[in-house]
């Protein structure tokens, strides 16, 4: 009886240990700060720099290296004032003349990668249909106030201010420009997708072609 | 005559054979289950030095993922965003707040905001974002539901066998292009068959599963 007795003891220790242990070690997905165990090794860092990574070289810490003074673009160079910065050849710094028409040719596929685009960097402040009602608008209680695209003098922008708007921001980045996110061809799209919800508003029957009119039966009379 | 063992040492073969079999299930469930980085990595929340919270910028207010992380679609990484991108409204947000000190710091001198990375591979293996969404993988099949997250912690173990998983079996993961970063999106339960998208009609549905295609 007495080694019964004894194994018992043993047992219930180990049995308990076991526990402890295992609540200590916890389960899996468990929250923690430290960082995931890689039990094998070999070569998981190793000596090449990743995007975006840390190299001590450097006193500012970063592998990735700022542009340094004079650096010029490879490609061809972006002479195109009207492509690139919205701007009539012929205008000056501080007077611009913005181009009227939109200098690349869109297709509809354009305008429907204009409208993702808008969805994606607009719609947070300026809202979805352009009534500056977005969630971020609405959250941040009257510290922010875009414009709305349905205004007057929104209506009467030519496209060139358009898009600097969105290449450079409006208002000593009241609204923060777009450069670095948007290629030139997205902020073209955006800027007729902008002018495609502008005539939702507006529009007439006039503005629709007439073979769509003769299809749907609508004539200019009603 | 008196014999050389006691009796008790009749059992041993018996306890032997349940004790070394009782310890080798031990050791073996042991190491599946704490060996595995479904349980080594997944989970890992680090602290961050800014209380950025995506529960709050992509939950509450619905900022698309690609408003901070923008290139993902073209590029092989997800980039961390620039200082310039929070500025653009934290120049007027929130602009004198305390929790905000580090990134007005680093937007005036110039200097890298410390972020930890939280989902890293081995050097070894090669991931490339556009590729997968190319491919009609979402932002949350791998990273879960971020915009619930008030810290962003590990989800997904990351482990080679969990990226094969998918590889071999790929489409219950796909879902329309349109719906690439909505988190609430849930392409078994729309009934969404990626064979009938004119996305990817003409497309080969199926992952690599060569060594070299991630191990370059």
């Amino acid at each position: 009886m007495v080694q019964i007795k004894c194994n018992n003891k043993l047992f219930s220790s180990i049995i308990g240990a076991t526990f402890l242990s295992l609540t200590l070690i916890g389960c899996r997905g468990q929250k923690s700060e430290n960082p995931p165990i890689l039990p094998i090794q070999n070569m998981v860092e190793q000596t090449s720099f990743g995007p975006q990574s840390k190299n001590e070289f450097y006193k500012d810490g970063r592998a990735y290296r700022p542009q340094i003074l004079g650096t010029v673009e490879f490609d061809k160079p972006k002479t195109d004032k009207r492509l690139y910065e919205g701007k009539e050849p012929d205008s000056t710094e501080h007077d611009p003349k913005w181009v009227k028409k939109i200098p690349l040719k869109l297709s509809e596929k354009d305008i429907q990668r204009g409208q993702a685009k808008y969805v994606v960097f607009c719609t947070p402040c300026h809202g979805y249909a352009g009534d500056s009602d977005g969630l971020v608008t609405q959250r941040a209680g009257g510290v922010i106030r875009p414009s709305n695209i349905h205004d007057k003098e929104r209506l009467a922008l030519p496209v060139g201010k358009i898009y600097d708007a969105i290449h450079n921001g409006v208002n000593n980045w009241n609204m923060p420009g777009f450069a670095s996110q948007l290629s030139v061809e997205d902020k073209w799209a955006v800027v007729a997708y902008v002018r495609a919800l502008q005539l939702t508003r507006r529009a007439t029957l006039e503005n629709i072609p007439a073979d769509i009119k003769a299809k749907h039966g609508w004539s200019n009379k009603q | 005559m008196e014999p050389i063992f006691p009796k008790w040492t009749n059992r041993i073969p018996l306890y032997a054979g349940i004790g070394v079999s009782l310890l080798l299930i031990a050791i073996v469930t042991g190491i599946w289950y704490y060996f595995s980085p479904k349980f080594l990595a997944v989970g890992y929340e680090p602290v961050q030095p800014i209380a950025f919270s995506h529960q709050l910028h992509a939950g509450q207010m619905g900022m698309d993922c690609s408003y901070c992380h923008a290139g993902v679609e073209k590029g092989s990484f997800s980039p961390i965003p620039a200082a310039d991108t929070c500025m653009g409204c934290h120049n007027k947000v929130k602009k004198d707040s305390p929790r905000l000190k580090v990134l007005r710091d680093s937007f005036e001198n110039k200097t890298p905001i410390p972020w930890v990375r939280v989902h890293s591979l081995p050097r070894y293996s090669h991931f490339d974002h556009s590729a997968h969404l190319t491919a009609g993988v979402g932002c949350v099949s791998c990273h879960g539901r971020i915009d619930k997250m008030n810290t962003v912690s590990m989800v997904s173990p990351l482990s080679m066998g969990w990226c094969l998983d998918c590889h071999r079996n790929p489409l219950p993961n796909i879902r329309p292009q349109s719906e690439l970063k909505n988190m609430i999106y849930d392409p078994h339960a729309e009934g969404y068959i990626p064979l009938n998208d004119p996305d990817y009609k003409d497309k080969l549905i199926q992952g690599p599963q060569a060594c070299g295609a991630c191990h370059y």
